[in-house]
């Protein structure tokens, strides 16, 4: 039959078919171009670069060897980065997401750490890292609400403070590095990538290769943390990979509330992160793990995020994806007990040069488990967001219930909106629930808000603000303002 | 009469996802005896003023190639590959199917229907197979400016046989739908239950016509059911009902598409299935809202009933979109007979098992009451009733 040369003949899972021709590949977009006429001054701000030490670029063993030697790691972490990084060269890029084609991990200087050890005072944090920490407004956070900071500036966590009440009840917050020869070692073996196994896909492989920084949290059984934990990084050197890994382990009947905030200066250089985290739920035990990502929009960002909750638990995601040129970010749960949780609130607003991939996958593996999805995606100027997800029960998982809303708002005809969700259910006892939206603005809306004096500009953006709701409400109050001066942010190209 | 084994590669989601999930594509594996065929009757054409014309290869090409939109533009928008495959003329199990059928094609038969026509009465095309046959038939209908239609295309296998009969039944559909025009296509699927039948359909709706389809699959081992609608006229509407019962260790495996290419288009995909014992489905329903398509609406419900704990539902509603001004929804709804429901009927002296067959009879008879034809209805009854074990 004519004209059936076929260029997509990709699908069936096999290994062959992880595999893609890059001849068809598209992504060659001038970064820099991308990033101009972008008022991002107040969460875009670059500091020297010198004085700082560096690896080559590029990755090989004897790099990770280095970081290994640099990180005095443990024996058994130094052999788990040289099977990663065998694993990472082995494994294929994925076939479906977002182009990444622009990263040349060749170029990725994959580790940079800025010259001063851990800081126990905030006075003694040099200079330059303290004016770009005060420019992203962590101090004023520590002092109003939180308990303790773990700011990482580049790979290495720079400043680390847990207040003394927070410690007395027991909970241990600390540096990845700290914990792995510390007091908790033998947890962290035991715990490590176990959720996220370097096998999972390349860029699994490569955290597992070069991780470095990123926080331990450990919640000791009934304590209840009423006060958030707060993680804020941030990547700056110019093609600096980030490759932070959070551990956290909220045992049982405890109850912890942890957020992660990322910014990032913009460069025109690709840059990527590549981040892990694995969060452990025990039973009747619960966690909350905010994320504001606002990574500059030159910045790679595939993260990996896992939980693994028991029997009771429950696990609540609050996710606002706002930065990076590409994303690819699902957030798994993992519903093993009985009667375990799961709400998953999300929003991702794609700008011009963006392409955020974004959702979540929800795994039911215990009796009476249920999970609750509600995301929110806009696109604007050119930007592609693509919601992702999968619903799995498994045959064990009776009683399960699970319900998926998503909804998108497209702010022009240039940008481009995806709904892909999959349901996956083996068993006849479960109920399933899937509703999905994608419109625009009202005019009826817009006109209603005229009609009271307010501008065309200005309606659009209350009506945007107002859709990201029921996502600010989820998130502490100096979090929500933030999330709400983006969404200003991104919104002032239209007034 | 020789007997090989075929490997297709079909109904492609039209944007990858996860490869562990299973339905970024099917691998259709099946018999092929060559030298064998089914029979082929035709109901209700003398008495219309549609006309039937036997196409060669050449010629059939040469139509594929007129009516079809060409060359799709290619998108890479939702990954780094074209996310539309290159076909002449789009279908739901794209082109790997049409690599296969030019090996396999003999005649195509194609219908016209002449302008300003109306044939309220359906033309009624059933091919039957026997055991052991395999079968391919390619069908074109060509409906012009304002007429309107009705096809029903029949997959079956001799009642006598049907319990233990396999083979493979495939068939492609393509229609191309001329301003304000109306046709509406439906295809029954009532094969021995070790058939596998590969059932691909490819529809070009023009400005203001109206492309209705409907499906019906209670037969077969294995079915795989492709439907692609190029919304490319302004105005146009896509209407789709389709029932599945699926029992024993079968599998359903559909891919339906529609691009939303013109302004102020309409779709509509409604699918309503049951899985019992160990069955497997896969529905993969996309709607594509292309840039132009201002003022369109598409809307997408599965609802699948579950009746037995071995079963394995796969849905993936897709909603891609590169337009603002327009309004798309999807729901999916999967899960077992509800408990008020059945402890209602209980109360009325119903049990359980009773319950089950009337919710199934409830929700297929739904789509299976649309087709207009006495004799067709009363066979699909007579199978879903042997199926569900009812005296």
């Amino acid at each position: 039959m004519a004209e059936n040369n076929n260029t997509a003949s990709v699908g069936v899972p096999s290994e062959e078919e992880r595999h893609f021709d890059p001849a068809i590949d598209t992504s060659n977009e001038d970064l820099t171009a991308l990033l101009e006429g972008t008022d991002r001054e107040m969460y875009d701000f670059i500091d020297d670069e010198t004085d700082f030490y560096k690896v080559d670029e590029g990755l090989t063993p004897d790099i990770v060897d280095l970081i290994s030697r640099e990180k005095h790691d443990p024996e058994w972490m130094h052999e788990f980065r040289l099977q990663s990084l065998k694993q990472y060269n082995e494994s294929a890029v994925p076939n479906w997401g977002p182009p990444i084609d622009g990263l040349n991990m060749d170029k990725i200087v994959t580790y940079v750490r800025p010259n001063t050890d851990m800081k126990a005072k905030w006075e003694d944090v040099p200079e330059e890292i303290k004016s770009a920490f005060d420019k992203l407004g962590i101090p004023k956070a520590e002092h109003e609400y939180l308990a303790g900071v773990g700011a990482q500036y580049d790979s290495e966590l720079v400043y680390h403070n847990v207040k003394d009440f927070v410690a007395m009840q027991g909970v241990v917050y600390t540096d990845m590095e700290s914990a792995l020869t510390g007091e908790y070692a033998d947890m962290v073996k035991e715990y490590f990538m176990k959720l996220v196994p370097p096998t999972d896909h390349k860029f699994a492989a490569l955290h597992g290769a070069v991780w470095s920084g990123g926080s331990f949290v450990y919640v000791p059984k009934g304590v209840k943390l009423d006060i958030p934990l707060q993680s804020y990084f941030r990547l700056n050197a110019k093609g600096a990979g980030q490759f932070e890994h959070t551990l956290i382990i909220v045992d049982e009947g405890a109850d912890l509330h942890f957020i992660e905030g990322c910014s990032a200066p913009k460069w025109n250089v690709a840059n990527l992160h590549a981040g892990c985290v694995e969060l452990y739920v025990k039973k009747n035990a619960r966690l909350r793990y905010s994320t504001i990502e606002n990574w500059s929009k030159n910045m790679y960002n595939l993260n990996t995020k896992r939980t693994l909750v028991e029997e009771g638990g429950r696990m609540e995601w609050v996710s606002g994806s706002f930065g990076s040129h590409v994303s690819y970010l699902y957030p798994t749960t993992i519903l093993k007990g009985d009667h375990s949780q799961c709400d998953y609130t999300g929003i991702t607003f794609a700008g011009k040069g963006q392409n955020l991939d974004t959702g979540c996958r929800m795994v039911h593996l215990g009796e009476n488990t249920s999970s609750l999805v509600e995301t929110k995606s806009l696109s604007k100027d050119g930007g592609i967001g693509t919601f992702r997800s999968a619903i799995e029960i498994r045959p064990s998982a009776k009683h399960a219930k699970a319900s998926v809303d998503c909804q998108s708002l497209m702010l022009d005809n240039i940008s481009r909106s995806d709904t892909i969700p999959e349901m996956d259910v083996r068993t006849s006892d479960a109920d399933i629930g899937h509703e999905a939206k994608i419109g625009r603005i009202s005019d009826e809306a817009v006109f209603y808000l005229m009609s009271r004096g307010i501008s065309e500009n200005e309606a659009r953006a209350m009506i945007v603000s107002g859709f990201a709701n029921p996502i600010s409400k989820e998130l502490p109050l100096e979090y929500a303002a933030e999330m709400n001066n983006l969404i200003k942010l991104e919104m002032e190209g239209n007034m | 009469m020789s007997r090989e084994q075929n490997e297709v590669i079909v109904n492609h989601l039209p944007s990858l996802t996860w490869n562990r999930l299973g339905v970024n594509a099917a691998k259709a594996v099946f018999d092929w005896n060559d030298g064998t065929e089914g029979k082929v009757s035709v109901r209700g054409l003398q008495s219309s003023e549609i006309t039937e014309e036997k196409l060669d290869s050449a010629a059939a090409d040469a139509w594929i190639k007129q009516y079809g939109s060409g060359i799709v533009r290619e998108s890479y928008v939702a990954g780094k590959y074209a996310i539309y495959q290159k076909q002449a003329f789009a279908t739901g199990m794209g082109a790997g199917f049409d690599e296969w059928t030019a090996a396999h094609r003999g005649e195509t038969t194609l219908y016209t229907v002449p302008a300003g026509a109306k044939e309220t009465a359906p033309v009624v095309i059933t091919r039957t197979m026997q055991e052991n046959v395999s079968d391919y038939r390619e069908a074109l209908i060509h409906v012009r400016a304002g007429a309107e239609a009705a096809f029903i295309l029949i997959d079956e296998t001799p009642e006598e046989i049907c319990e233990t009969a396999g083979g493979t039944a495939a068939l492609s559909t393509r229609v191309y739908l001329e301003e304000g025009s109306v046709l509406h296509l439906m295809k029954v699927n009532l094969l021995g239950r070790n058939y596998v039948q590969l059932d691909d359909t490819g529809a070009y709706v023009s400005d203001r016509a109206h492309f209705d389809f409907l499906q019906m699959e209670l037969g077969g081992a294995k079915t795989y059911a492709g439907l692609y609608v190029d919304q490319a006229g302004r105005k146009s509407k896509f209407t789709c009902n389709t029932g599945y019962y699926t029992d024993a260790d079968h599998l359903t495996d559909l891919n339906y598409v529609t691009a939303q290419r013109a302004k102020k288009t309409v779709s509509e995909i409604l699918v309503k299935g049951v899985l019992a014992d160990h069955a497997q489905k896969v529905f993969r329903g996309t709607i594509d809202f292309r840039n132009g398509s201002a003022g369109s609406v598409g809307n997408e419900r599965e609802d699948v009933l579950l009746l037995d704990q071995d079963v394995i539902n796969k849905t993936t509603p897709v909603i891609l979109c590169e337009e603002e001004d327009v309004d798309g929804e999807h729901g999916a709804t999967i899960g077992r007979l509800d408990e008020d429901m059945l402890f209602y009927l209980g109360t009325r002296g119903i049990s359980e098992e009773e319950a089950e067959r009337i919710m199934v009879r409830g929700r297929l008879n739904s789509i299976a009451r649309e087709i207009p034809d006495e004799e067709v209805r009363i066979k699909l009854h007579c199978r879903l009733e042997k199926a569900l074990g009812a005296e």
